[in-house]
């Protein structure tokens, strides 16, 4: 049996009809929840507002902590408590010292810590990473033992976050549980987090070397694991740094004369020394740089040497080094472009000259 | 110096400048703020504060900028800078001073150790006027 044409024709305006009215539904599904959710934020902003002022008061005043605490929970509704998390949280960012001990203890005793800790045991993994974040801003040291927990979860961003806390807690427990994480986790970006806790250093040192021992095959890990042995300012990594040196890729040997720099060891100089005469124009750059920084006076003859250098920006680069290097870098930089003046002098004179001596374009030949 | 002294504090980042500014407002120094270069280097021309508090990064005019500018002109050359970053490198350290600040205060801040430092600064200051003899 065959339907008539003009009842599949109603069919299929019936459907259009009814599909487009599915989509204006939920359009305006949408927009009513964006219209929602800015309300919820503008109220969630407005009460901050309101908060701010005490807890600024609170923190500026260096209130003792019980009396900080009584005033919170006097003036601050409990219907706040989102708003005021977030506050306290944005002042726990940029302060440390007498003001961070009063927020870490108002966290405490307010119950966002042990929040905190549920939603690292419980929560789904975005909740998870958020709250392993908070726990590092409020400095919770009795959350340790759980963030470590969370180290081994699947997801990266939880494992990130707990990282990140860890090194912000700095307790002996926190540092040695991110010490052995991060050796037995290969990735760059968790590595990172040894890279930004210059404070501590001394724990990471060992793991660093390690690393630096056994090398990488991959160039781009080859250089950050270099950059790391410069910014761990270990002296002990200065010869593992110096075997680099001698790599036939320019960009290692470059990083590793930058890391050199790095360690803040005199005994780098040798090796510093030896790559001003490198046949890689970036490596003398940074040899140049790093002996700068070393202020190594021993250095003042190779780097006088590079004011001649036939790469311009590795004269620039050891005229820099020069002046940081007090008095006598100073001294020797002006005789050393004093000398370079008097050198091309002459060559300029003869260039003249053998202007001079060519046909001109009226010459006959 | 004025009876009430006059700090400048120029960072974009509102919370801290706003703590900054609370504690000091609190000791009893009259306290204006700029979250931008341009506007902290017009403030510090125009106001000739005590002290200013720079942020190294800023939108615009950085704090290294500031300060260079600051010491070029005769009017604020003798102003004393404290230097703020979030960049705890040596290398920092040495160009803060190079160019003339006479602290440097590293981020995270401590607001009650940094005004110390500034009260200390506009102390010191004080000084000569103090005892005009010596």
């Amino acid at each position: 049996m065959t339907l008539p044409t003009a009842t599949i024709m109603a069919a299929v305006t019936y459907s259009v009809f009814v599909l487009f009215g599915i989509i204006l539904l939920l359009f305006l599904a949408l927009v009513v929840l964006r219209i929602i959710m800015a309300r919820r934020e503008g109220e969630l902003e407005r009460k901050e507002e309101e908060i701010r002022p005490l807890i600024y008061e609170i923190i500026s005043d260096q209130d003792t902590e019980k009396e900080a605490y009584r005033k919170i929970r006097s003036y601050i509704s409990v219907v706040n408590r989102v708003a005021l998390e977030r506050v306290l949280l944005e002042c726990a960012r940029v302060v440390e010292g007498p003001e961070m001990e009063l927020l870490s203890y108002l966290f405490d005793q307010l119950g966002f810590v042990d929040e905190d800790i549920e939603n690292v045991q419980l929560a789904h993994n975005s909740k998870k990473a958020e709250s392993a974040y908070h726990l590092g801003v409020m400095r919770a040291a009795r959350a340790v033992p759980f963030l470590i927990n969370a180290l081994s979860s699947d997801n990266r961003d939880v494992v990130f976050a707990s990282l990140n806390s860890l090194s912000r807690i700095g307790t002996p427990e926190a540092v040695r549980a991110l010490v052995e994480h991060i050796s037995r986790d290969g990735d760059i970006e968790m590595m990172r987090i040894a890279e930004i806790i210059p404070s501590h250093a001394e724990a990471f040192r060992p793991t660093v070397r390690e690393w630096l021992e056994t090398g990488s095959v991959d160039v781009r890990r080859q250089t950050f694991l270099i950059d790391l042995g410069g910014a761990m300012m270990d002296p002990l990594s200065v010869p593992l740094l110096a075997r680099y040196m001698a790599s036939p890729d320019d960009l290692v040997r470059t990083h590793a004369a930058r890391a050199l720099g790095g360690t803040g060891d005199m005994s780098a100089s040798g090796p510093l020394m030896q790559a001003m005469s490198d046949p890689s124009p970036a490596v003398r750059v940074a040899a140049s740089d790093a002996l700068g920084r070393l202020r190594c006076e021993e250095a003042i003859g190779p780097l006088m040497d590079g004011l001649s250098d036939r790469a311009a920006e590795v004269q620039m680069s050891c005229a820099f080094a020069l002046n940081k290097m007090g008095n006598d870098g100073q001294r020797a930089l002006d005789d050393g472009i004093a000398t370079a003046e008097r050198q091309r002098a002459p060559s300029r004179n003869q260039g003249q000259a053998d202007l001079r001596l060519m046909p001109g374009p009226g010459d006959a030949s | 110096m004025r009876p009430t002294p006059v700090v400048i504090i120029a960072d974009d980042d509102a919370v801290l400048s706003a703590l900054i500014r609370r504690k000091l407002t609190g000791l009893g120094f009259v306290v204006h703020s700029s979250d931008n270069g341009h506007h902290a280097l017009q403030l510090i021309r125009d106001l000739g504060p005590d002290l200013a508090i720079l942020d190294v990064m800023m939108p615009g005019v950085n704090g290294y900028q500031i300060l260079k500018a600051m010491k070029e002109d005769a009017s604020t050359s003798n102003i004393p800078v404290i230097i703020l970053t979030s960049r705890n490198t040596e290398e920092d350290l040495v160009k803060s001073f190079g160019l003339g600040a006479v602290d440097f205060v590293s981020k995270p801040v401590s607001p009650s150790e940094l005004a110390k430092k500034v009260m200390s600064q506009v102390g010191m200051r004080a000084l000569p006027e103090l005892n005009p003899e010596g």
